[in-house]
């Protein structure tokens, strides 16, 4: 069975994803990966709010649970996606990336990180 | 109206701001923003080293450790466990109290957040059934960060949280840290009938 890092290892050599972090629902990294210079600590703290004010706004528009958000920027996008109850899988990709793979290695990653989480 | 009756505004905004965050993004996340205030206030404090547990126990009679600077002076009840006769946020729960005739909404889904297993919970040996309230999620990580930059004969130490009190009187008592530290459930129970807060140091072989 692969590790968790080995997963997030895959999730980097997808062309335009420099980073891909498992943080816990609380933002701490539980394993982060990244090709940049990216602070995958810091990443874990601001996706946990940015998820956590997702969620409280999908409750409040009475939307259900949320299992996914992409947020565009200017020279990126960032994906996150639940990963059960007490995880948040958040992927950092560059204008180089092709959504639909981002999204479709994202979705092909998730049963294998909630095996191994 | 006396100087006594003055609010502390810091104290009712402060608990206005961790309800607004638990709001805006959630219990979970707000917990983890509360720890890590505290770790980063911890990170800004020098490492102090003690040359004997004795010169460390006079310390912290004398309020001049980082740990008792930051929460009153604290009993030592023998073995390295120690009592705390008041919580460090006990004024900030009566100015608010006194504004506003309760706690805010959701603080009971952070304590419960904060008791739950966790990465950071787990490597500082906090909460897991010690919390009481939010600022449990502040006090205990600082304290137990604290007691990672201090060291006692050059020997590192570590703190265990194994209990606290709410301002109702409800105990929470962290079996994990109880049981890994050795101590027993008993000596804590009675260590937090007459304090608020009870954890106990260990000098590391």
């Amino acid at each position: 069975m692969d590790n968790i890092r080995d997963l997030l290892g895959d999730l980097v050599r997808t062309e335009g994803i420099n980073t891909a972090v498992v943080v816990s629902r609380d933002g701490f990294v539980i394993e982060g990966v990244s090709t940049g210079n990216v602070d995958t600590e810091a990443v874990g703290a601001v996706v946990a709010s940015g998820i956590g004010a997702a969620e409280v706004m999908g409750r409040e528009l009475m939307t259900g649970e949320m299992t996914q958000g992409m947020l565009e920027y200017k020279n990126g996008v960032i994906v996150m996606s639940t990963l059960g109850m007490d995880a948040i899988l958040a992927v950092v990709a560059d204008l180089s990336a092709k959504l639909g793979s981002v999204r479709y290695q994202v979705k092909k990653s998730m049963p294998k990180l909630l095996d191994v989480l | 109206m006396s100087k006594e009756d003055v609010l502390d505004i810091a104290h009712v905004g402060f608990l206005e701001m961790i309800k607004a965050l638990i709001g805006q993004s959630g219990a979970p996340s707000t917990k983890g923003t509360l720890i890590r205030i505290a770790l980063a206030a911890a990170d800004k404090v020098d490492n102090v080293d003690y040359p004997s547990i004795e010169d460390f126990l006079t310390a912290v009679e004398n309020v001049e450790t980082n740990i008792s600077r930051i929460e009153g002076p604290a009993v030592h009840i023998g073995d390295g466990v120690f009592g705390l006769p008041k919580c460090p946020f006990a004024d900030s729960i009566v100015n608010y109290k006194d504004v506003f005739k309760g706690m805010p909404e959701g603080f009971a889904e952070v304590t419960n957040e904060f008791n739950r297993e966790g990465i950071v919970t787990d490597k500082f040996r906090v909460g897991s059934g010690a919390g009481v309230s939010p600022f449990c999620a502040i006090h205990q990580p600082l304290r137990s960060a604290l007691g990672n930059g201090i060291t006692i004969g050059g020997k590192k130490t570590v703190i265990y949280q194994l209990g606290c009190k709410s301002a109702g009187g409800a105990k929470g008592l962290a079996q994990k840290w109880i049981n890994e530290s050795g101590h027993s459930e008993e000596l804590v129970t009675k260590v937090l009938d007459d304090h608020m807060c009870c954890y106990c140091i260990k000098v590391e072989e």
